[in-house]
């Protein structure tokens, strides 16, 4: 077996340079296959959710490839070390002791679809007190943020799951969280389904966000997609923000005009980001309408 | 007919396959124009995969005016409304049309290859 060093050598945040960072790691290492790799962390002050949820996916990834992977814990900054133990990563990967309760919403991973993935919502991303929001909103917000985790489990054809992680930032007053899956991509799915290899990233994640839009219904012949519309509208009404990269597309909804971009670096997968703002106001929905007569139900 | 989804489903009705588990109970029954009352007492959390299976896909065979007059929701939570109106909304235009969904994704698809061209 010969050896690889993947080489985290710069703080990773979450703009658009950090992600990409992530990918262009990736796409570097992803094809590795019955080696010796060893994740070094020298120059990594500090990570942030995104980059904690996609490096347990790449983890899982080079070990599906069979990979033998070690993390170099001794040159791990103690900040960074604290974070991942803190937030159950390094336990889940059996290389650290358990986490504990902070300001992280804690790593987890999901090779299928589990029902447990909503309370993990609803506790322990919406439930810490983080948000000034209604038990009502609470399952609102979960209940289009699960639809999320269903695509990925189930239509994204990840072969390793999907990887989510999340923090609270009370300096930012912010809260957020990371969700991967490294499966095909949106746009894959979408250019599939129109049968046309021509749409651009940008295209297809734009067509994807278009109410009613979905790649599944010829499967199942049903009528679908309202998951990224319902949390559109919920960003849009509330200040939050919610970043979409996948294949070279990629999508911020939420604090001003829809952005729709095509990237240089290629992700095959999808990541989303989820970011709520933490003031004392407290949240709404972006329309209730009202439903007391069944007359007008259908 | 009352159908408690709390006791059929639970408190999280969230998936395709659970939504299908409704459907299957409440459609035979809708058919034989029998009232349905769909009960989601205790129910927490509704997400519109499930909502597209077990309400959206019943206009796939029966008309807006009969389900008016023989389903009945109730209980439902006032922040899954909204949810309930968009799947209801967006499966009225889908099953009201077969040719629909097809005629939108072949207009796209020339205007994004349009845009390509250029």
């Amino acid at each position: 077996m010969s050896s690889v060093i993947i080489h985290l050598d710069r703080n990773i945040n979450d703009d658009v340079s950090d992600f990409e960072y992530l990918f262009r790691l990736f796409n570097q290492h992803r094809d590795h296959q019955d080696k010796h790799i060893r994740f070094q962390f020298t120059g990594c002050e500090f990570l942030r959710p995104n980059a904690v949820a996609f490096l347990g996916g790449m983890t899982r990834w080079l070990r599906h490839k069979n990979n033998d992977l070690v993390y170099d814990l001794e040159g791990l900054p103690n900040n960074v070390r604290m974070n991942l133990e803190q937030n159950g990563f390094l336990h889940t990967l059996g290389i650290g002791s358990s986490p504990w309760d902070g300001n992280s919403v804690p790593y987890r991973e999901d090779h299928t679809y589990r029902s447990d993935f909503t309370d993990y919502l609803k506790e322990r991303w919406l439930g810490k007190g983080w948000l000034s929001v209604s038990e009502d909103l609470k399952r609102y917000i979960a209940g289009s943020m699960v639809e999320i985790y269903d695509n990925g489990c189930n239509h994204a054809r990840s072969p390793i799951g999907t990887f989510t992680c999340g923090q609270h930032f009370p300096k930012l007053k912010e809260l957020k969280l990371a969700f991967v899956d490294f499966g095909v991509g949106i746009p894959f799915n979408v250019r599939e389904y129109l049968k046309t290899p021509f749409i651009t990233s940008r295209d297809a994640l734009q067509w994807a966000f278009t109410p009613g839009h979905t790649t599944r219904d010829k499967l199942d012949n049903l009528a679908r997609g309202n998951g990224l519309k319902l949390l559109t509208d919920f960003m849009d009404a509330n200040n939050g923000k919610m970043e979409v990269y996948s294949d070279t597309g990629f999508a911020r909804v939420g604090r001003g005009t829809p952005v729709f971009q095509e990237r240089e670096v290629q992700f095959h997968g999808t990541f989303v980001q989820v970011s709520l703002k933490c003031d004392s106001r407290h949240y709404t929905l972006p329309s209730e309408d009202d439903f007391d007569s069944q007359e007008d139900l259908f | 007919m009352n159908y408690n989804v709390f006791e059929h489903i639970g408190a999280y009705c969230i998936t395709l396959d659970d939504g299908q588990k409704v459907y299957a109970a409440i459609h035979p029954e809708l058919k034989a124009h029998e009232r349905v009352e769909l009960d989601f007492r205790d129910v927490e959390i509704v997400a519109s995969p499930f909502l597209n299976a077990a309400i959206g896909q019943l206009l796939r065979d029966l008309s807006p005016e009969a389900l008016n007059t023989h389903l009945k929701i109730s209980n439902l939570s006032v922040l899954a409304r909204p949810v309930l109106a968009r799947v209801i909304e967006n499966a009225k235009t889908y099953y009201s049309n077969p040719e629909y969904h097809e005629a939108v994704d072949r207009v796209i698809e020339k205007e994004v290859n349009a845009v390509n061209d250029d």
